[in-house]
């Protein structure tokens, strides 16, 4: 379990302090920067999971100014705007740097985390999921975010067993905990791009990693944690050809 | 010698060759006439000139005349043209149309087939005009080839040669002439006789031979009466008074110029009306060329008149659609102008609202504020901790209700100008109502409400949540003013059906008079300037309801005084 990295840009001391010791005792780690050179820098050197813009730096939309500089550096992640205004001729200008989410100032504590939560969730395209039940996750390449408390927090994808589909939705058995997300088995095998995830029956994928035992005979998958999985026969040759540095 | 001359005068009388027309004596020019008139009949479709030409032949000269004359217009050849001239020519003696029948014979080609004919006719015709040299020598010029010349025309020619020479006083000659004629008469033909008795005795009168020419005179006259020639009478009997007169027998003389007259009279003037009738026609014509003319005139006027008519109605119908065009413009104009004027309106009474918001409710508890503050200076002086707290919890009060207003007065305003921001989207409703709860916190802890919260943490909620949440900032901010201290505050969300859910929130506060809730219920379509602020109904609550119905919702209220409100918002259901 990993913290957020969060890169917070904002000019007003005050309310800067605020937000980042607010979010740091929520389990995120927030680098705070005060103007766009900063920020700029920032950006190059480390890797942020959610980055938090007000609008209007020092007098400046500087805030677009560093989402359009993102957007044409290539670097790709969920960002939300903070501003005082709720006038559109700002957010019109706004609007154009497609930001995933906005935050109206004043917010309060429950907004700012519920904002992080959308800007995740429409950046993921998995909407209305961790900001909606503790039991939802986001499905990410590497990462699998979920909720611990109030916070977001991310898991390292080997920390999946086997993944379960339910209807439209997947459930995700972890280590400690299962979640659910809100994609089509098709659509999760495409964003688990990593090869320990096979698909061993209609309804199954698993992480090669965390199998005890297989029994062809049985059409049986044993996990580490002593988890039942069937094992169909149609997946077996696939499988077997796909696999057999482990199975010889 | 007057009397002779006199008598030189009366001595044209005129022959009637259609009499001897009809005798026809093999190979003649006349003959040779008829059978070119019957050939263009036969060969040829001239329809016109063969009528003519049969009218000729049935001496209807008056039809033979007209037709002919039609027939100029589709004759071709010179034969045919010959022919035509010669019998209109002839009509037109016969009519005593002499200058037409002169134009007619001179037109007449000089081929051998007609050049007798045409000799013959003109001198006739310069005889009866009188030109008595040219008439001789017309004749002259036919007796040379006179041979082809049927005997009746040769008589004639003879006679009015002999005529021509007397009238010259050339006597022999005229002796000659008549004497060949005389060979030539027929005893039995009457209107011969006479007319060569009296050409004679005219002979013998001249040479003053009165005791061979009186009785021929009274000869021809006696026989003339008989006779039914009116010209040949009239002559006969002015020779008669002639004769008369020089033998000084002056009664006599008298009754035959009595006779005499009564005969003239009988006989027109033939020439004359053919002359007037030229002219007539002329003139028909001149009339008729300038009726043409006029009628061109009119024409052309009356095509002028239509293009200028077609033109102004073009015209006209362009101006009227132009005319429509900027009406139509106008009335767009009007309305826009209409609306804009009732946008102004409401523009102008925000304004009006605005300001007395800022005068009255800005400005106390900004004063308000300061006072405390000005309190809070001497407690720090004093050291009045409690009373320090307290005053801090007035301001803090203070500030949040002034700034919640200010809040209001802001989208109220952004609202109306269309500048709030309006995206609605799918949010978990239970975190919506808790983000708005949270600002109450302190409140309700100070006044020791207890909040009641039943959220259903499955409802998906179709709204622009930032509209949302200033909705039940509003209603959260009414309850709790409403409430007395430690009263109770619930909270609740569920689903009702047609794909709705609601957010309820029942406090046990005042309640709301029902004549207010009447008039708040009235007051769906609530407008600014509807608002009466002394009768409690303020700008949060008609924020709500814009707001409510902008995200397709609705609110309900119910209350009962002095034991509560109950508030229902009901919102679009998106399900999980």
């Amino acid at each position: 379990m990993k913290q957020l990295q969060v890169l917070l840009l904002e000019d007003q001391q005050e309310e800067a302090r605020e937000t980042v010791s607010f979010l740091h005792n929520h389990d995120y780690k927030v680098t705070h920067v005060k103007s766009l050179e900063e920020a700029e820098i920032e950006i190059e050197n480390h890797f942020f999971d959610v980055i938090i813009l007000d609008i209007m730096i020092n007098g400046k939309p500087e805030g677009i100014t560093f989402a359009q500089q993102l957007k044409s550096k290539g670097i790709s992640a969920p960002f939300l705007f903070l501003t005082n205004i709720q006038s559109k001729s700002i957010f019109d200008q706004a609007k154009e740097s497609k930001p995933f989410s906005y935050l109206l100032k004043p917010y309060n504590n429950l907004e700012l985390l519920f904002s992080i939560e959308l800007a995740i969730e429409t950046y993921y395209e998995q909407a209305n999921t961790i900001s909606f039940t503790q039991k939802n996750a986001i499905l990410s390449p590497n990462f699998l975010f979920i909720k611990k408390g109030k916070s977001v927090v991310k898991v390292e994808i080997d920390s999946i067993h086997y993944i379960e589909v339910k209807d439209k939705y997947c459930n995700l058995i972890c280590d400690q905990d299962q979640y659910q997300i809100k994609l089509s088995l098709t659509k999760t095998k495409e964003t688990l791009a990593k090869p320990e995830f096979k698909q061993v029956h209609r309804n199954f994928l698993v992480n090669l990693k965390k199998i005890k035992e297989i029994y062809f005979e049985d059409n049986l998958i044993i996990m580490d944690t002593n988890e039942k999985i069937p094992f169909s026969e149609r997946y077996k040759a696939f499988f077997l050809k796909g696999n057999n540095t482990i199975f010889r | 010698m007057i009397n002779k001359i006199f008598i030189k005068t009366l001595f044209i009388f005129f022959l009637t060759i259609n009499k001897v027309l009809s005798q026809v004596p093999p190979e003649t020019d006349i003959q040779r006439l008829y059978k070119k008139g019957e050939r263009i009949c036969t060969t040829k479709t001239k329809k016109t000139l063969c009528k003519a030409f049969s009218f000729y032949l049935k001496k209807d000269f008056d039809s033979c005349y007209v037709y002919s004359n039609k027939a100029f217009a589709e004759v071709s050849s010179r034969e045919e043209q010959d022919v035509l001239n010669y019998i209109q020519g002839v009509s037109a003696i016969k009519k005593k149309f002499l200058k037409k029948a002169l134009q007619n014979f001179h037109a007449i080609s000089n081929s051998p087939d007609f050049k007798n004919l045409k000799n013959l006719k003109l001198g006739q015709l310069h005889l009866m005009m009188e030109n008595y040299d040219e008439a001789i020598s017309y004749y002259l010029k036919w007796e040379d080839s006179s041979l082809s010349t049927n005997k009746v025309l040769k008589k004639n020619g003879y006679h009015n040669l002999g005529l021509s020479y007397l009238h010259k006083k050339d006597y022999k000659n005229a002796k000659k002439y008549f004497d060949k004629e005389l060979k030539l008469v027929n005893d039995t033909d009457t209107l011969e006789i006479i007319t060569n008795k009296m050409e004679l005795a005219n002979v013998y009168y001249n040479q003053y031979l009165d005791e061979t020419a009186i009785p021929l005179f009274v000869e021809a006259y006696q026989l003339a009466k008989s006779f039914s020639n009116i010209e040949l009478k009239q002559n006969t009997s002015k020779n008669l008074a002639v004769v008369e007169k020089n033998r000084e027998n002056f009664k006599e003389s008298v009754d035959y110029y009595i006779e005499y007259n009564k005969w003239k009279d009988s006989i027109w003037n033939a020439d004359k009306i053919w002359e007037l009738t030229e002219r007539d026609k002329q003139l028909a014509i001149a009339r008729k060329q300038q009726e043409i003319a006029l009628q061109n005139e009119k024409l052309k006027r009356q095509n002028i008149q239509r293009k200028g008519l077609v033109i102004g109605a073009s015209g006209l119908l362009i101006f009227i659609g132009f005319l429509g065009y900027f009406y139509k413009k106008l009335i767009k104009k009007n309305k826009l102008i209409i609306t804009q004027r009732e946008e102004l309106e409401i523009a102008n009474k925000t304004k009006d609202y605005l300001f007395s918001v800022v005068s009255h409710d800005l400005r106390s508890p900004i004063n308000t504020l300061k006072k405390v503050h000005n309190k809070l200076m001497v407690q720090i002086e004093n050291e009045d901790m409690l009373g320090m707290q307290n005053t801090a919890n007035t301001a803090i009060e203070i500030t949040e209700d002034t700034f919640h207003l200010l809040n209001n007065v802001l989208h109220w305003s952004l609202e109306q100008n269309n500048q709030l921001l309006f995206e609605q989207g799918t949010y978990p409703l239970q975190q919506l109502v808790e983000q708005t709860l949270i600002n109450f916190e302190g409140i309700i802890e100070t006044k020791e409400i207890t909040l009641l919260s039943e959220l259903d943490n499955e409802i998906l909620v179709n709204v622009d949540k930032e509209s949302l949440k200033i909705i039940l900032r509003n209603l959260f901010d009414n309850a709790i003013k409403y409430t007395e201290e430690k009263g109770t505050i619930t909270v609740k969300t569920g689903i009702v059906a047609n794909n709705q859910c609601y957010i309820e929130i029942a406090d046990t506060g005042i309640g709301i008079p029902e004549e207010r809730l009447l008039k708040i219920n009235a007051l769906r379509d609530i407008t600014i300037d509807k608002i009466d602020r002394s009768k409690g109904v303020g700008l949060g609550l008609l924020l709500c309801q814009t707001l409510i119905k902008k995200n397709k919702g609705s609110l309900l209220i119910e209350s009962e005084l002095n034991k509560g409100t109950k508030i229902k918002v009901l919102l679009p259901w998106v399900s999980a």
